[in-house]
């Protein structure tokens, strides 16, 4: 009976240990930022225009998983093609696991770039400043002994031409940002968008107060940041 | 010593139990509920003045919504027995949190009418601090304008000493779900009255109301003291009909109320 008892303890045991590190065991966790085929070789909008970044930097003021900080600060440009595979940010030496912890803040994004349609090419060189901070990803990232693991900071460029920040299937547009350009000199500035209305454009449950593309650009660049691909994190902007 | 199959089993049944008992005890015992109606309230309605200094008073307001849910504060992910579901939106004030009340259903909700519940919501007891809806289309057998439809708003906007009657009708995304409209209440098993559900002319919040940005003489363009403006209307309408209708779609101009029994 005493064996019943001692078979029930390790059992538990076994149990208990199969969620928490592995002793002195260590892995490496390689942290990269990728911004898809999206940003790497360009997409066409589902109003026909073919869009092509040349820059799309992104600033991190600080990432960390499991407990142990990657980097300070860093700033990676993710259109320089990667064959998939992202930019490495930093690596971690962490005890051997399974990590849901990472977060992230991206403080600054500045894009460049070209979109082109019946011979029309409109360019953009944009920068947005408000900081926000990722966490709660719903990913894990598992380490095991001796090996590398990677968990990849996934920016979602094309965000930045939805229809809507309600929908679940939002449409991919541009034409509204190309008439945005309202001096035609075919450059689309910060203030051109500032002072286009958002016409059909639904910008949320949250959007009362978006009332231009600027204003709508601003916030959909707070909702880039993903992780490991599709996994959504809580964004939270960061107020001056 | 050899053990048989049974000896194993029997061990290794108990520790799994007891293992699985702790690791899933936040959803061991199941919550109290509580029941409460849950209809339109007029109160939010009072007239006010859009930031293009028109008195706007609103004389019928009618909107297609459907499935309501209720949810606690927070980014809260604990998922709880059969009535909750986890809530993930965009940031916002009002919004996360888990989902611990609803009301399924289609409803059309005439805020103006002062009799008449939308349904029974069932409510876990605790905390909620936000309510969700999805807009529907009002079907063919509502009264027109608002067949075929989402939302209906009727009334008189006036400024030095002239007025228009407006008629606007507006249409929301498929499948718009509206988020975080502000529920701030703590429920309890013995909790009664109602809830009531508001569309608000003013935020205070954020000092806006319904209409602000809407020119509603310029609309007026044969100045004949009406003015109609429905998903059709271009120009200036289409302006302002963008412009009201993404408010009706902002968590900013609803909210729920606990109406205790009087």
């Amino acid at each position: 009976m005493k064996l019943h008892y001692f078979l029930s303890a390790l059992v538990l045991a076994l149990l208990a240990s199969a969620c928490g590190d592995d002793g002195d065991a260590e892995g490496t966790i390689v942290v990269t930022a990728y911004g898809e085929e999206f940003v790497e070789e360009g997409l066409t909008t589902d109003d026909g225009w073919d869009v092509q970044f040349d820059r799309f930097d992104v600033s991190f003021g600080g990432v960390s998983i499991a407990d142990a900080i990657v980097t300070a600060a860093t700033t990676v440009d993710v259109a320089v093609p990667s064959a998939g595979q992202g930019h490495e940010i930093g690596r971690v030496t962490v005890p051997t696991g399974t990590y849901d912890d990472a977060r992230f803040t991206i403080t600054r994004v500045a894009i460049e770039g070209r979109a082109q349609k019946d011979g029309v090419e409109k360019r953009f060189a944009l920068a947005f400043d408000d900081a926000v901070s990722y966490s709660l990803c719903e990913t894990s990232t598992r380490v095991r002994k001796g090996a590398e693991a990677r968990f990849e900071i996934t920016i979602h460029a094309d965000h930045l031409f939805f229809d809507s920040r309600a929908s679940a299937e939002p449409n991919l547009l541009f034409q509204a940002l190309a008439d945005a350009d309202a001096d035609d000199d075919d450059v689309i500035t910060e203030d051109e968008l500032e002072a286009a209305g958002l016409g059909a454009y639904d910008p949320g449950s949250d959007g009362a107060d978006i009332d231009n593309l600027w204003d709508y650009l601003e916030r959909l660049i707070t909702e880039i940041g993903h992780a490991d691909g599709e996994a959504h994190c809580v964004a939270t902007r960061i107020v001056d | 010593m050899r053990l048989t199959p049974m000896r194993t089993a029997l061990p290794l049944a108990c520790a799994l139990f007891l293992w699985s008992a702790f690791a899933g005890c936040e959803g061991a015992a199941e919550p109290s509920r509580v029941t409460l109606p849950l209809r339109a309230d007029a109160s939010g309605l009072s007239p006010a003045e859009s930031d293009l200094g028109y008195a706007v008073e609103i004389t019928e307001a009618k909107l297609s919504v459907a499935d309501f849910t209720f949810a606690t504060p927070g980014e809260l992910h604990t998922r709880w027995l059969r009535l909750t579901s986890v809530a993930r939106a965009h940031p916002g004030h009002y919004e996360g949190g888990s989902v611990i009340g609803e009301l399924r259903g289609r409803f059309v909700v005439d805020f103006m009418a002062s009799e008449g519940t939308l349904g029974t919501a069932t409510m876990l007891v605790g905390t909620y601090a936000s309510a969700n809806f999805r807009f529907e289309t009002a079907e063919d057998d509502a009264a027109p304008p608002l067949a075929g439809h989402t939302a209906l708003l009727r009334g008189r906007a006036s400024r030095d000493d002239a007025s228009v009657t407006f008629t606007f009708v507006v249409d929301a995304p498929a499948m718009r779900e509206l988020v975080g409209a502000p529920f701030e209440a703590t429920l309890t098993e013995t909790s009664g009255g109602a809830l009531g559900f508001r569309l608000l002319s003013y935020d205070p919040r954020s000092d806006a109301t319904l209409f602000d940005g809407i020119d509603f003489f310029a609309l007026d363009a044969d100045e004949a003291g009406e003015i109609i403006v429905d998903p059709t209307s271009e120009g200036a309408a289409s302006e302002a009909y963008f412009e009201l209708r993404r408010r009706l779609l902002a968590h900013d101009f609803y909210d729920v109320r606990h109406l205790p029994e009087e």
